[in-house]
């Protein structure tokens, strides 16, 4: 139990950067069509 | 504050995804390892039997938390001194991958604890301590969790130098109150036989190694947020 749990808050936390990640990228792309 | 930018330009460089995946696999590796050791090759502690094993990522997840908080520490003194917003966003991003470690540390020794001694928790000074470390930090996030200015990062950044103070009064605790907590195994190496010894090794090596590669993915999504806001305000 106490592994399974370490490895569920570390994988939650790497696929919440990720996401985070993507959302930035996504914004970004989002205002540089904007200014072209 | 300096105009934001590519501020951490080693982190947006496209050498360093390789170089970060590769911490990332050495890292994977090495908990695999870690797991098999913590797991199949430490031998079973006489008077805790199994629960004991709990330890080998624990200890490693607490190491972590004190590294983090560490470079919170330093970076939110080079923001203080050079007003640098590059200095800022690591120690924000630091301290987030800290709290997520320290997180785990009140996770697993509950469940150490309630094997042990019977009860997930006790108002023993160590168990105290971080947890008051912990909601520290929690605290800095949520301050830097609203709207950003100048003013709420050196704010921030103050409350992080106070709460880094809370670290060595965690470490000392075990010899400055009489506490149930086991003492250091720097302190105690006669409590480890050499497999066990070895087995933490591995799992401190593998903990670090996922921090170095959490926190540069942390630092790198602050630098593209930051990216985000500059070119929106200059597009009006």
């Amino acid at each position: 139990l106490p592994y399974a749990l370490i490895a569920v808050v570390l994988i939650g936390y790497a696929a919440s950067l990720r996401r985070r990640m993507e959302t930035a990228q996504r914004e970004r792309a989002a205002i540089e069509s904007k200014k072209n | 504050m300096q105009p934001v930018g590519l501020y951490w330009k080693i982190l947006d460089d496209k050498k360093i995804a390789p170089i970060a995946r590769g911490i990332g696999v050495l890292a994977l590796l090495n908990i695999a390892v870690g797991l098999y050791m913590a797991l199949f090759f430490a031998p079973t502690e006489r008077t805790m039997g199994d629960a004991q094993r709990i330890f080998y990522f624990h200890v490693p997840s607490a190491w972590v938390g004190f590294l983090a908080f560490f470079i919170v520490f330093l970076a939110s003194l080079m923001f203080l001194w050079r007003r640098e917003r590059k200095w800022d966003a690591l120690a924000l991003s630091a301290a987030e991958v800290g709290v997520v470690f320290t997180t785990l540390v009140l996770l697993t020794g509950p469940l150490w604890a309630k094997k042990a001694w019977g009860a997930f928790w006790v108002w023993d000074a160590r168990l105290t301590t971080t947890l008051i470390l912990w909601l520290i930090y929690i605290g800095y996030l949520m301050l830097r969790s609203t709207a950003e200015s100048e003013r709420r990062a050196r704010f921030a950044a103050v409350l992080a130098l106070v709460g880094f103070l809370d670290v060595p009064i965690i470490f000392l605790a075990v010899q400055l109150w009489r506490t149930q907590h086991p003492s250091l195994i720097i302190t105690d190496p006669g409590g480890l036989t050499p497999p066990m010894t070895q087995t933490l090794m591995v799992c401190l090596l593998s903990f670090t190694l996922l921090f170095v590669f959490l926190l540069i993915h942390r630092v790198r999504l602050e630098q593209a947020r930051d990216q985000v806001n500059f070119l929106r305000e200059a597009m009006g």
